[in-house]
């Protein structure tokens, strides 16, 4: 036993290394958020909260906290939810269900820069394919802007994560509900339950498993979204669609304020522990204990 | 036991001889190597740094030219990856800069090398316009050679739509507000002026150009580098309402637009008139546009060259110096001027290369004008703004694209220049 244990040590060294060399990073960036640094060349002088307490006076850091909430509900709930029914449906389907799994999953092999350049286009207000259908069919489209309005700006680029993301919750819960025992739901048939009460009564919470899983990666994926607004509206028009990722680029690499950019990375860490992890146990609690 | 445990200390020498080695390959190239980071990757921007490779390979055969090593290191992402090896202390022999507050970074990080011989060696101070002296020298040293001028106060027209309205091309900022609104009411379905601020750069060129013909040369240079108190300036509220009253002319859906989108519009004709550096000739070319038929341009206003230089900045610390050195020498060159600015669609620093070299009205204007014109750099590239300031004047600017409203726009670039130490930050351009 001691033999394997200090050989596994001995294999895990290299990894051990470039962990250990990720958390130092992590502690660098912890202690540039408390510094003045400002320019390419780090000034290890520690100011204390100022970076912060700059940051939260931005109007501009509230519009990116806003956008992020934004993300986190209607980014994860529309796309769990709707992947749960397509899945439910696609498991009565029979063997067509192959086919079509597959056409949903198919976007997830496309990279955000991919989505993005696809739905920039395709939101285009002058020559975009939406509004030239649109405007085909007798609509006045002068006043539709996209991703050009903003107010409605964020909330279409949510709509092409939401394609691109689909097919993933789809699977995710498509394998969940094939590993019901079938009993469950011929018990509950002959108890005479409807669809629509099989639906979320038995199987969703019998599968809250795929629900923990399914939402964490989704809210995650919403944390870091940075790729689609860099390559959609970098964070345009004005700041209407910037989320914190892009912000702490944009601090950091434009503005060179390397403190303001480190402080933002760590309320992004801060916000992301404090949605990810509460849910995370709740989640599992309730799985436990169901 | 021992076994594995003289097993675990080959792993750890391994793993740290397996980074130290590839650092020192990083570190220590061949000293028959000019290593360049550049973002000349496009269509035509290659063409032009690939003629003065060929002329540098020409005056040093043995020397192997490395363009941007790094994987991915080109076109937008050059900056962060130089950025990342300037910190390492692993520079290339020289990079494309800008000047002014754009370069001062580098300088005040201590990451860039004095270049004055190069300069005196080719009396290169009596050969440009004060302006680039001004705006390349830091406490009275230069860092880079210049290799362009890429001219930035131009207005680009559709040369029909404006015959068809009847105007002529305008010369100062009334006669745009009114070529708007004449083109507005005789042709509701386009809009005057075409933006693209996907980029939003792009919108600091239109603030540049109200300061610049509100106030003047003067007032500009001092709007942008904090040297006015923005809450109360009369001239720059004057300023910022002449820009408001230009919003409404503008193509409206401007945020999806980048700056290539947003001139074909004056191909397609859903804008008249486009406010863009030089660079947009070389792409109205390349889409079929015939110039002084399909389009024109026009400088506003016409008695002061605004624009920025295109620079090779030397690092300290480059593992070739000497190929680096000679690289800057040889751009010193009316030859090397010319060669490079005739494929870029630029003009050269150099007032010594006559203005009939170029082929095109527009550069053939812009060479004489900056030879004889006061001139200014512009407010992001030309680096008259610090990269701080200038990154906040983006969001705000294009905020008030979309809001109009004045009074907010000053007060929150007055908070910007404040936060980001405007002033303060720029005050080596007015060191004597």
């Amino acid at each position: 036993m001691k033999y394997y244990k200090s050989y596994g040590i001995a294999f895990l060294v290299p990894i051990l290394l470039i962990v250990g060399i990720f958390y130092g990073m992590l502690i660098w960036d912890f202690a540039a958020a408390f510094t003045s640094w400002q320019g390419l060349q780090p000034t290890w002088e520690f100011v204390g909260f100022s970076n912060f307490s700059r940051l939260f006076e931005l109007e501009r850091f509230w519009i990116n906290v806003r956008n992020n909430l934004l993300w986190l509900v209607f980014f994860i709930v529309p796309t769990a939810l709707g992947g749960f029914v397509l899945a439910y449906f696609l498991s009565n389907l029979g063997r067509a269900e192959n086919v079509f799994w597959k056409i949903f999953l198919f976007p997830m092999a496309l990279s955000f820069v991919v989505t993005g350049t696809l739905w920039a286009w395709m939101y285009d207000p002058s020559s975009g394919v939406i509004n030239t259908i649109l405007g085909g069919i007798g609509i006045n489209t002068s006043r539709l802007g996209w991703i050009a309005d903003p107010k409605i700006a964020v909330y279409c680029m949510i709509l092409s994560a939401f394609w691109q993301y689909l097919g993933f919750s789809l699977v995710l819960y498509l394998g969940a509900i094939k590993g019901l025992p079938s009993e469950m739901i011929e018990a509950a048939k002959v108890d005479g339950a409807s669809r629509f009460k099989i639906l979320f009564r038995i199987i969703f919470p019998n599968i809250a498993h795929a629900t923990l899983i399914c939402t964490t990666m989704l809210a995650i994926t919403t944390l870091k979204v940075f790729d689609l607004v860099w390559i959609m509206t970098r964070g345009g028009p004005g700041v209407s669609t910037e989320v914190l990722p892009y912000l702490m680029y944009r601090l950091t690499f434009e503005s060179r304020d390397f403190g303001m950019g480190a402080a933002t990375s760590i309320v992004m860490l801060i916000f992301s522990a404090a949605i990810v992890i509460p849910y995370s146990l709740w989640m599992l609690g309730k799985w436990v204990r169901a | 036991m021992r076994k594995s445990y003289t097993f675990m200390v080959v792993m750890v020498l391994f793993t740290v001889a397996f980074f130290a080695f590839s650092s020192v390959s990083f570190a220590q190239p061949s000293e028959k190597e000019f290593i360049i980071f550049h973002y000349w990757t496009a269509g035509g921007e290659k063409e032009a740094i690939n003629a003065l490779f060929e002329m540098y390979q020409e005056r040093n055969p043995e020397v192997k030219i490395v363009e941007n090593p790094v994987a991915g290191g080109g076109g937008e992402t050059m900056l962060a990856v130089l950025m990342s090896n300037l910190a390492a202390g692993i520079p290339p022999d020289t990079f494309q800069d800008h000047q002014g507050n754009q370069q001062k970074d580098y300088i005040d990080a201590g990451y860039l090398d004095i270049v004055d011989d190069i300069w005196i060696e080719a009396n290169f101070e009596e050969r440009i316009n004060p302006m680039w002296t001004k705006t390349l020298k830091f406490s009275d040293h230069v860092y880079s050679v210049p290799i362009n001028a890429h001219r930035t106060n131009w207005l680009w027209y559709n040369k029909k739509v404006l015959d068809e309205v009847g105007i002529k091309a305008p010369e100062t900022y009334d006669e745009l507000l009114e070529a708007c609104q004449k083109i507005k009411e005789a042709k509701p379905e386009i809009s005057p002026l075409a933006l693209g601020s996907r980029e939003k750069v792009w919108v600091t060129y239109l603030y540049d150009m109200v300061l610049l013909t509100t106030g003047g040369p003067d007032f500009y240079e001092k709007a942008n580098t904090g040297r006015i108190d923005f809450l109360n300036d009369p001239t720059f509220r004057q300023a910022m309402e002449r820009f408001a009253a230009l919003i409404p002319y503008i193509y409206p859906w401007h945020a999806t637009k980048s700056w290539d989108e947003a001139a074909a519009l004056l191909k397609t004709g859903e804008s008249a008139m486009y406010w863009m550096g030089d660079w947009v000739l070389g792409y109205y070319l390349s889409i079929g546009m015939e110039p002084e038929v399909d389009f024109s341009a026009t400088a506003i206003p016409s008695d002061v060259w605004m624009g920025h230089a295109d620079t090779f900045a030397f690092p300290s610390g480059v593992p070739n110096p000497n190929n680096a050195r000679d690289w800057m020498r040889m751009c010193t060159t009316p030859e090397a001027q010319e060669a490079f600015n005739l494929i870029k669609g630029s003009v050269t620093i150099v007032n010594d290369v006559p203005p009939d070299v170029y082929p095109d009205p527009y550069r053939q204007r812009s060479a004489n004008d900056l030879g004889t014109l006061r001139a200014v750099c512009d407010g992001y590239h030309g680096g008259m703004m610090t990269p701080a300031f200038a990154s906040e004047i983006m969001d705000i600017l294009t905020r008030f694209l979309v809001d109009e409203e004045v009074d907010a726009a000053i007060e929150d670039i007055a908070r910007a220049a404040e936060r980001t130490q405007l002033a303060e930050d720029c005050s080596w351009f007015w060191e004597e």
